[in-house]
């Protein structure tokens, strides 16, 4: 005991660092959950190679990081005989262990390296060899602004899929959950709810991560839960004794008056903040019991599904009342008011209630209380809920595993979607027909019954061309509808896509624009409109020849292209294209500079122009440009002579 | 070539203008030459989705401005950025020579004035003047016109703000400009702008003159009718021209131009068969997972941007329709009304439409 606590007078540091646990035995830590970690950390991540990442999760003071620090400090000290080259130098140190040699930590107040690097500079530390480190992140990068938290994803991502590197150190990441309760003023607005959730108001695994990475099976999560009363009891009363044997000088000290401060501090559940605070209690003890409040301003980290279950479920405690619950509930999950927390909650009432009776008064307290201030509002349905559940009793309550998420975002990023297809829809209707529809005529009517039209006069005239291809006549005089459909422009398909249902999902999922693309048809059909004036050859070759992917039909295409070129060569196109050839010639010098001596360099025009077109293979996006253009200066080369 | 039929037959000029006569004449006479053309007020047109409004209003410009030379019909689109609050925002102006039209209700709600006026300022502050286009045919009795005219889509919904600042801007730059606002209902209008706008009340083809549009079209393409299939129609679309020639193209081409059966079934729209499935489950299964079954179908329509108002309008309206083949008690009826009315009135005050959505929808399956 005598060595675990040292006496140090020095009161310069503080009890909270003067009482860090020294080895495993000390720490304040369900043993199964430390057996686990323990587990995870060298025998799946290290020997077996399951896990690249360990995502440590739980609310701050719980002992995430102390518990790993020294669990690798035993880890090493245990594999001495592996690591001794790198111990010689701390002679001062009788233990092996040095912190700096076995794990390296991220920090971002060094603005020198940049996450993405310190990750790569990090590689080095090899997997079990004499060099491995342990990678801990606590401190992530600033990824509140948008642009880092893409890359620190991409980073994490990048880590996870290197699939020939079996050898990457085991990279740890410490998150310390918490919500931060926003300002009750803030204004709701329809377009204001749709950002609540986000890393700004939850820092939680879910915000910082996305799903992909958190589904990854070379990913694996550990949740630390908030030290349990008994735990920390004990170990305050340790340190209470030892503080009061050193400031009174007494052998036994009389720890009974601050039994009920102990208590009280005990449930805070956060070793660092107890302690703290039981140092301001003992070296000025008049606060003592007059202003001990039930006030710890402290978060105790309750999530989303936690608050959800607390209302669904209620507690199977003796005397806990719902009155306690609802307090509970304001003080801990300060996000209580988030409107996404509330439609969770429509998710799952339907558990513990069957009859409709009730269920439809429950739902018609929540449509009211959306009218109301946020604040009261929550107040109200969140009693209704837990009022309506008791009464129907426990018999009715289905089995506790199956909390829902509500799938708003899954239907706002739909509706996103669907939205810029009827914007774009509008926007190419309007140019294409000349005739310009109001959205809602485009959501209710056109973008169910236009699609299906055109589709059909599409595939008639695929099916027409099909035909004649296969009869081998020539497709071009076609006199029906549909000839100019280009499926890569027009909408042949329902709006916003097929109805269905949209379900509620089991794990929180957010909004997730990484990777999101939207093919803009209208910006299509501009480009292409765009690349027509500028080559009218190629404009009346697309005209009479829609593309088909399914047809191979180069060859009518190359000796179309022969004629239009041909009998398109008047005086402005030839301008055009001498601009277009000149710039190809110096493309292909500089290849010539690059490839060849100089010696060709100073060859002929005519020469380089031969040159051009036996490089023209290598370009192939703008074949099409290149064969007329190769054509357009053989001809003239023709006249020339 | 325009595959759409409505777009192919939709009426150009006053005189191709087929139902509520009066009101064309009323317009004829606004933009005849007789009267003075620069004295043609502001106008509020309003009316049931799919009456022709926009079509009357694009007719009388073509009059005004190009005496039927369909000139107005050369349109372009831009997309204005406009900057309110560090925001930018996009809105897609649809603009000829003579007029720009908008639909600032794309914005949202908050946005709106903004563009507004900036827009009326821009096209305000420059006089403008344009000489009709035929001219030229020794006939001195046309008058150049002096003001350009903008039109406003969808204008009961603006924000009261803009329509303050709309009425405002109406009279400083009334010399410049004209005004004219499209919108379905009045009820959102504020009362100085109907005061200071020739209010003209559109309502939609009854049903002789609906048939005889569908007939004309279906004549014009060679589309054998029967009139089992013209009297399912009716009832589908209640005078929205838009929607019946849709169906009748999306139902001729489906058919082979071939409508005259008389076991016909007309093509309902997608959200419209979703909202005839809720209603079916409502009061198939008087249980909660059904409320969570309608829930699911809720969310994919909200998805699909199908207003929630819409919704409960149409639940109520079948509801109406049906009442007799699902044997409804009048005091039902009544209550289900009255829900349907305190759980819109919710929706248009709180921010999450689904909840009032799934309220009203458990009260319903409790009366039904």
């Amino acid at each position: 005991m005598n060595n675990d606590y040292p006496i140090l007078n020095n009161n310069d540091i503080s009890s909270d660092s003067k009482y860090k646990p020294k080895s495993i035995d000390e720490l304040c830590m369900n043993p199964r959950k430390l057996k686990d970690v323990k587990q995870i950390l060298f025998n799946d991540m290290l020997i077996e190679n399951k896990y690249k990442i360990l995502v440590l999760t739980g609310p701050s003071g719980s002992c995430k990081t102390t518990m790993l620090k020294l669990l690798i400090k035993q880890y090493y000290n245990e594999n001495k005989n592996m690591f001794q080259n790198f111990t010689i130098t701390n002679n001062n140190n009788t233990s092996p262990y040095n912190e700096n040699n076995c794990i390296i930590e991220y920090d971002p107040l060094d603005k020198s390296i940049k996450f993405k690097d310190f990750l790569n500079n990090c590689k080095i530390f090899k997997k079990n060899t004499s060099l491995m480190k342990f990678i801990v992140i606590k401190h992530l990068p600033n990824i509140y602004y948008d642009k880092i938290h893409t890359e620190f994803i991409n980073c994490i991502n990048e880590w996870l899929d290197d699939e020939f590197n079996d050898l990457l150190p085991p990279l740890i990441l410490i998150i310390s959950e918490c919500d931060i309760p926003k300002s009750v003023t803030e204004d709701i607005t329809r377009n204001n709810t749709f950002n609540k959730f986000d890393i700004n108001n939850h820092y939680i695994p879910e915000t910082i991560f996305n799903k992909e990475i958190l589904l990854h099976p070379k990913l694996k999560k550990v949740n630390v839960n908030k030290i349990a009363k008994t735990y920390l009891k004990k170990q305050l009363t340790k340190v209470l004794k030892n503080e009061l044997q050193i400031n009174s000088k007494v052998k036994l000290p009389n720890v009974k008056k601050y039994d009920s401060l102990v208590d009280k501090l005990s449930e805070i559940g956060d070793l660092p903040s107890a302690i703290i605070q039981l140092q301001q209690y003992i070296q000025t003890p008049f606060l003592l019991s007059d202003h001990l409040t039930n006030d710890t301003n402290k978060d105790t980290g309750l999530s989303i599904f936690h608050a959800m279950g607390k209302i669904i479920y209620g507690t199977k405690e003796e005397n806990v009342f719902n009155e306690d619950i609802i307090e509970k509930l304001c003080k801990d999950y300060q996000q209580y008011t988030d409107s996404i927390f509330k439609m969770s909650l429509l998710e799952n009432i339907d558990i513990g209630c069957n009859d409709l009776k009730n269920f439809s008064e429950i739902v018609n307290n929540f449509s009211e209380t959306d009218l109301m201030d946020n604040t009261l509002g929550t107040e109200v349905y969140l009693r209704k809920i837990r009022q309506s559940m008791d009464v129907k009793g426990n018999s009715n309550k289905k089995a506790i595993s199956g909390l829902k998420f509500t799938p708003f975002f899954k239907v706002y990023k739909k509706r996103q979607h669907s939205y810029k297809e009827y914007r774009d829809f509008q926007s190419l209707d309007g140019l294409v027909t000349e005739n310009f529809k109001i959205l809602k005529d485009i959501i209710l009517w056109s973008g169910y019954h236009d699609p299906i039209i055109k589709k059909f006069y599409y595939n008639k005239y695929k099916a027409w061309k099909e035909y004649k291809l296969s009869l081998g006549e020539s497709i071009l005089n076609y006199n029906g509808m549909g000839s100019d459909i280009d499926p890569d422009i027009t909408y042949l398909n329902k709006l916003g896509g097929e109805y269905g249902s949209i379900t509620s999902v089991n794990e929180i999922e957010l909004q997730d624009n990484n990777g999101y693309f939207f093919n803009s048809k209208y910006y299509t059909y501009l480009n292409k409109q765009n690349n027509k004036n500028k080559n009218k050859s190629i404009d009346i070759e697309d005209n009479e020849m829609p593309y088909d992917p399914n047809i191979d039909d180069f060859e009518i295409e190359e000796s179309d292209v022969d004629s239009s070129s041909n009998s398109n060569s008047t005086d402005d196109d030839d301008d055009e294209l001498f601009q277009l050839t000149s710039q190809q010639i110096q493309k292909a010098q500089q290849s010539n500079i690059s490839k060849q001596t100089s010696k060709k360099f100073k060859k002929d025009k005519e020469e380089k122009k031969v040159n051009l077109s036996v490089s023209s293979d290598s370009y192939d996006s703008d074949e099409e440009l290149f064969q007329l253009t190769s054509q357009h200066i053989q001809n003239m080369n023709k006249s020339k002579i | 070539m325009s595959y759409l039929w409505v777009d192919k037959y939709r009426p150009k000029t006053l005189d191709d203008l087929t139902h509520s006569q009066e009101i064309t004449t009323k317009l004829e006479n606004l933009s005849s030459a007789s009267s003075n053309i620069n004295n043609i007020p502001n106008i509020l047109i309003y009316g049931p989705n799919g009456a022709g409004k926009k079509t009357r209003v694009l007719s009388l410009l073509n009059k005004i401005y190009c005496q039927d030379s369909n000139q107005i019909y050369k349109l372009k689109i831009d997309v204005r950025q406009f900057k309110v609050n560090s925001k930018t925002l996009e809105l897609n102006v649809i603009s000829s020579p003579y007029h720009i039209e908008i639909t600032p209700s794309d914005l949202g709600y908050s946005n709106d004035k903004i563009v507004i006026q900036e827009l009326i300022k821009e096209l305000g502050s420059t006089s403008h003047q344009f000489t009709p286009v035929n001219s030229s045919n020794a006939n001195s009795n046309i008058q150049s016109v002096k003001f350009k005219t903008i039109v406003i889509n969808e204008a009961n919904k603006l924000s009261k703000a803009a329509q303050h600042a709309l009425r405002r801007t109406i009279e400083k730059y009334s010399k410049n400009i004209r005004i004219i606002m499209c919108c379905e209902t009045l009820s959102n209008i504020i009362d100085p702008i109907r005061s200071r706008m020739l209010n003209v009340r559109l309502s939609s083809p009854d049903s002789s003159e609906f048939k005889k549009i569908i007939e004309d079209v279906s004549t014009k393409e060679n589309v054998a009718l029967g009139d089992v299939f013209i009297q399912k129609l009716d009832v589908l679309c209640k005078g929205n021209i838009r929607l019946g020639l849709l169906t009748l193209e999306n139902m001729a081409v489906m058919q082979n131009m071939d409508l005259s059966s008389n076991d016909i079934r007309v093509a309902k729209p997608d959200w419209m068969i979703c909202i005839d499935k809720i209603c079916l489950l409502a009061l198939k299964n008087k249980t909660v997972e059904t409320v969570l079954t309608i829930r699911g179908i809720f969310y994919d329509l909200l998805a699909h941007c199908i207003p929630a108002e819409l919704i409960l309008q149409k639940i109520v309206e079948w509801i109406l329709e049906n009442a007799e083949l699902v044997k409804l008690k009048q005091e039902k009826i009544t209550n289900v009304i009255y829900y349907a009315s305190v759980f819109d009135e919710r929706m248009k005050l709180g921010s999450k439409d689904i909840f009032h959505l799934e309220g009203f929808i458990t009260k319903m399956i409790l009366e039904i």
